[in-house]
């Protein structure tokens, strides 16, 4: 029997050394000049590889894709709509029809023109067929009156045209390349008019871009709109929070997205990399299902918007690195509206009182002998479950019995296709005010976008006026009132504005970013 | 072997002394959680969070500022019902399955051993978490993929021992005065396989609280703020850099209660194979 | 015998093709939508729609697992949803990071083991007997993961000796391989201790002993080379749990290996890879075991067909 088990042994070990084998052989301000000199590799790191870089088959991020495509229109660190490839742009007077006078001599690095054809086609491709059609749902027609002159006409006046315009998604792809590589595109291949060209990509591991020598087209509010200085890119996907830290410590690494809060003041006392914060665009909120009791009472709702303590949330669970939300668009997003709640126990108990609720013996709150005793679901993601955590004590504390369910991510947005939700916790990253329209038009319901189920013709109406709107001060006009009117009726419990803190090493110059990206047309290292 | 000298043997060693002691304060402690812990374990107190150990929160608390002691004294409770439910689910499908491939044989017990086959073919960890993600988050889906993973070994005990038992005299006795199938194996079959399964049951309670650990550290475990062991050092780990008492504390907990199942499975073991006793001892 | 050896072929064909339809299952039943997870939450339903098609993930299920299975016999696992690259290739990109950490585990399971085990026997029922058996019975009941962050706060974050984690030389490689192969390092120290004892008290010691031989030569000569038998019958044991116990130490020390791999990509719902992996471990088995038994019987006469 010994013996016998042995061979087994032997049996497993061989065969696991033969893999190992089979799979080995598988495997394998300065001038110009001295800043090109000085500038040869410069490595980003990044949390996660993207799925694919064509913007037609995914609406996530793709973070190299803003130094490989250009787009129509840019948006500097301002939020200023700015040129691009467009050099300008005029609206006609019933809002219907947008004129881009286009930069000349702009070309794609397969040696095509990015031509005002070009865009028309990239234009009309994605509104038909590509995973961010919403952008160009309001375009009737995009057609090219000459090389350098692009006209789109709408179907409705749409003055949120340049936001969508400047997104991440709007990049502009060589026609000639996006047929030619078929549904590969954006796997083993990328074409653009940017200043960095698509060279390799080692799935989940980095991707390489090598310098555009021809590229002359630079926004103006750059200071270089020649070819970039940095010879190399390399955007490197790291997922883990220490090794980033401890990368860029030792200079392996040249630039950090999205530092992890926990590596903050280790990297601020490091007098070789500079860490930069800014309120970022991403909103923590807990949301509520309008159609199922207990939420579905407007008082409920607001009574859990002053049980929340936000800024303890902020300094405990997420150590200051980002401010307490008290509405429902990111902090650089207009309309911003004076919200009504603070941290008031008191205040929630009475109106929890008045909808019904009072405590019973065990302090738990009652209603027609129904205990309030609700499911707070959650995403697996630390600092959600540590804000769950958090709202179930506060909200054990008016005497609500709440119980945390957690959900794997990647099932967890199918789950509110079931509308058995009532608590949420969620996350959102967006910069428009769009985005009220996005999570609370009664059409996404079914489709569980819509996580509230918030049905009601008076919101409904008043996305349709807005999304109609022929100029931006209307269209901020109406979503005011929607604001306004979400506020009151509570369906979310805004907690925390998560900030966006970068850090690069200090021997770069010229550094110069926008939410979305790190400009590295400027970039240069001393 | 005679119940009594079985015991005896057992007790004669210090290691299934010190195991069962282990396992006694673990059931204490569980069974009277609420009146051990000073404090309540999901009280929050953000204020006093990451304190570290000392004369108020004798092992520190964690990121909410719950005490780790209370959380530890309360997580025997979650620990012992894992462990409890999942070796019924594990015993429940191995037993009746080891018991009918070993006493009738043929194409039972051709199945029963492909069964066997399968469920060996995966590692512990890959098909318990393939069982959780499939059921979802939480102590029930624990239990359950837990149960799942270990059925196999309670039915390759069963089946070797009804295999050299169904021809042992006392059972074709029975089997010649007309006793049915499910009494000579209610009767017969079971009583005397009892001893290996108990040595096996033992061990496999520690390998249980092992697995939920590693699965509350894969980001699957007890729905918080249930007090896990396995969850708790799961969310220490974030902290290891400046509060390693998160981890330290629950880890000893495992690793005491463990520890007390392996010697009290190895002292069974001991008691019940003489032949190797005297050499061990 | 070549009928006992078909017999087993034989048996383990179902067995084999069981477990292809329980791995093509299993990615099935885990809620999730890969295809929902390439586009995002915001995209489109057309590109949607184009990508489920492209992943095949639009047939039925049972032409999906035929396809599956003719992929197979043309040992092709697919390729990654996540990485769009051949599960083959991303597997040989990772397969050497996860053998490189299972074998130094294995050879500190083995050098930190067998003379532990020497030791305990040789002076059985002494202090350090006790103290030796004593830590290896605490070495299987410590949670390796946990081994791990002790390491990591004692001899990285206090003692700086070596990196807290990462990849990339054996400074890297200490740490997790101590985590990893410690609970298999006082399984070995135990049962080496007692076949050793076993081995000792037999005859053919005592006849050596009683011949004048030193006591060390008749360690090292006789009873050490008998007692290893159950030591490497341990081994095949071993592997499967080193595999096993993989998943998480590559995930505590962040190497970047099978481990890791499968774990991600059960969370990211990329499900060639996670088929191809677990498929090949299940197959790897599988056969290790046939292997075992076709041998077994070829060299061992006494074995009943």
């Amino acid at each position: 029997m010994l013996k016998f088990r042995a061979l087994r042994a032997l049996g497993v070990v061989v065969i696991l050394i033969a893999l190992g084998v089979v799979f080995n052989t598988v495997a394998q301000g300065p001038g110009r000049t001295i800043k090109e000199a000085n500038s040869k590799t410069l490595v980003i790191a990044l949390t996660e590889g993207p799925p694919t870089l064509s913007v037609f088959t995914t609406a996530q991020t793709t973070e190299p894709l803003e130094d490989i495509l250009d787009k129509l229109v840019s948006r500097d660190a301002q939020l200023n709509y700015r040129d691009d490839i467009a050099k300008s742009w005029e609206v006609s007077a019933d809002g219907l029809t947008w004129t881009f006078h286009l930069k000349p001599g702009v070309m794609f690095s397969d040696g095509t023109p990015c031509d005002a054809a070009a865009v028309a086609w990239n234009i009309i491709h994605m509104r038909d067929t590509g995973a961010s059609a919403y952008l160009y749902s309001a375009v009737k027609d995009a057609v090219a009156v000459d090389p350098v002159t692009l006209k789109l006409i709408l179907k409705t006046p749409f003055p949120n045209m340049l936001y969508n315009l400047s997104s991440s998604f709007a990049g502009i792809n060589s026609p000639t390349a996006v047929k030619k590589y078929g549904k590969d595109y954006g796997v083993t291949a990328v074409v653009g008019s940017g200043p960095y060209i698509f060279k390799e990509w080692v799935k989940g591991d980095h991707i390489t871009l090598e310098r555009n020598p021809d590229y002359t087209w630079g926004p103006s509010w750059m200071s270089n709109q020649g070819p970039a200085y940095f010879q190399t890119v390399i955007y490197k996907y790291i997922p883990e929070a220490v090794t980033k830290t401890l990368l860029l410590q030792a200079g392996k690494v040249d630039i950090v997205y999205k530092v992890d809060p926990t590596a903050i003041s280790m990297l601020k006392a490091d007098q070789n990399v500079i860490v930069l914060n800014s309120s970022g665009k991403r909103l923590i909120y807990m949301g509520m299902n309008v159609t199922k009791p207990p939420f579905d009472d407007v008082r409920v709702r607001q009574a859990m918007n002053y049980i929340v303590d936000r800024k303890s949330i902020t300094k405990n669970v997420f150590n200051d690195a980002g401010s307490p939300a008290y509405n429902y668009l990111t902090p650089n997003v207009q309309p911003q509206v004076e919200s009504p709640y603070t941290y008031d126990p008191q205040k929630a108990s009475t109106l929890l009182a008045e909808a019904g609720w009072t405590k019973n013996s065990n302090g738990i709150l009652e209603k027609n002998g129904q205990q309030f005793a609700i499911t707070l679901w959650v995403d697996a993601i630390t600092a959600r479950v540590q804000v769950a955590t958090v709202l179930q004590s506060e909200m054990a504390e008016v005497g609500i019995k709440a119980k945390i369910q957690q959900f794997d991510p990647g099932s967890y947005g199918a789950m509110f296709k079931t509308g058995k939700q009532q608590a949420f916790i969620r996350l959102y990253e967006w910069d428009n005010m769009d985005i009220l329209e996005w999570f609370f038009n009664s059409k996404r319901i079914d489709s569980g976008i819509n996580k509230t189920r918030m049905n009601n013709p008076l919101l409904d109406f008043l996305f349709v006026k807005a999304e109609a709107m022929p100029t931006l001060e209307e269209r901020t006009f109406v979503y005011r009132l929607v604001h306004e009117y979400l506020l009151e009726q509570s369906p979310w419990v805004p907690i925390f504005y998560p900030a966006l803190v970068r850090a690069y090493r200090s021997d770069l110059g010229g550094y110069k970013a926008t939410l979305d990206h790190v400009y590295l047309l400027d970039l240069y290292r001393k | 072997m005679k119940k009594h000298k079985l015991l005896f043997n057992f007790f004669k060693s210090t290691n299934a002394i010190i195991g069962t002691s282990i396992i006694i304060l673990f059931l204490l402690t569980a069974l009277l959680a609420p009146y051990l812990a000073p404090q309540p374990p999901n009280a929050q107190s953000l204020k006093n969070a990451l304190t570290p150990p000392g004369r108020e929160y004798l092992l520190g608390t964690d990121e909410f500022g719950r005490s780790i002691l209370s959380r530890i004294i309360f997580g025997a409770r979650v620990s012992l019902n894992i462990t409890l439910l999942a070796s019924i689910v594990a015993l429940g499908i191995g037993v009746p399955l080891g018991a009918l491939a070993g006493y009738y044989g043929g194409v039972l017990d051709f199945i029963v051993e492909g069964l066997v086959d399968i469920t060996w073919a995966f590692p512990v960890i890959l098909a318990a978490l393939a069982i959780m993600f499939i059921l979802g988050t939480g102590l029930h889906s624990i239990m359950i993929a837990i149960g799942v993973v270990y059925w196999a070994g309670y039915a390759r005990i069963t089946r070797g021992q009804f295999l050299a038992l169904r021809e042992e005299e006392y059972v074709q006795a029975a089997r010649a005065v007309g006793a049915s199938n499910l009494r000579i194996i209610w009767r017969h079959l079971l009583p005397n396989s009892l001893a290996p399964l108990l040595v096996q049951l033992s061990l496999g309670m520690g390998q249980v609280i092992l697995l939920e650990a590693s699965l509350s550290f894969l980001g699957l475990g007890a729905q918080p703020p249930t007090p896990s062991w396995g969850s708790m050092l799961s969310k220490g780990q974030a902290y290891l850099l400046n509060a390693s008492w998160l981890t330290l504390f629950p880890g000893l907990a495992i690793m005491l209660v463990v520890l007390g199942f392996n010697l009290i499975g190895d002292g069974l073991r001991d008691a019940l194979d003489p032949r190797l006793s005297h050499t061990r001892k | 015998m070549y009928q006992y050896i078909l017999k087993r072929v034989l048996m383990m064909l179902p067995v084999l093709l069981a477990v292809t339809i329980i791995v093509f299952l299993i990615v099935h039943l885990i809620p999730g939508d890969p295809a929902r997870l390439v586009v995002g939450e915001m995209g489109s339903q057309q590109a949607y729609d184009r990508v489920r098609a492209e992943l095949g993930l639009d047939k039925p299920l049972y032409i999906q697992y035929f396809s599956f299975l003719d992929r197979l016999f043309h040992l092709n696992l697919g390729k990654s949803i996540v990485y769009r690259e051949d599960v083959t290739k991303l597997l040989a990109a990772k397969l050497p990071n996860t053998l490189e950490l299972t074998g130094s585990a294995l050879i500190f399971t083995y050098l930190f083991a067998i003379p532990l085990g020497i030791l305990a026997a040789v002076k059985r029922n002494t202090v350090i007997d006790y103290l030796s058996m004593g830590l290896a019975i605490i070495g299987v009941s410590v949670p390796s993961f946990w081994l791990g962050f002790l390491l990591i706060s004692l001899f990285a974050i206090h003692l700086h000796w070596f990196p807290i984690a990462g990849y990339g030389g054996i400074k890297y490689l200490v740490l997790p391989a101590v985590a990893l192969g410690f609970g298999g390092a006082a399984l070995v120290a135990r049962m080496m201790r007692s076949s050793l004892l076993e081995v000792i008290n037999q005859d053919y010691t005592v006849t050596a002993k009683a011949k004048g031989l030193r006591y060390w030569t008749v360690i090292t000569k006789h009873a050490l080379r008998n007692a290893l038998i159950p030591i490497v019958t341990l081994l095949g044991l071993q592997v499967g749990w080193l595999v096993g116990g993989a998943v998480v130490i590559e995930i505590v020390f962040l190497r970047p290996g099978v481990g890791r791999l499968i774990v991600k990509s059960i969370y990211m719902r990329d499900f060639p890879v996670v088929q191809g992996i677990t498929l090949i471990l299940a197959v790897t088995v599988i056969l290790g075991n046939l292997l075992a038994d076709i041998l077994y019987a070829v060299t061992d006469p006494k074995v009943r067909y």
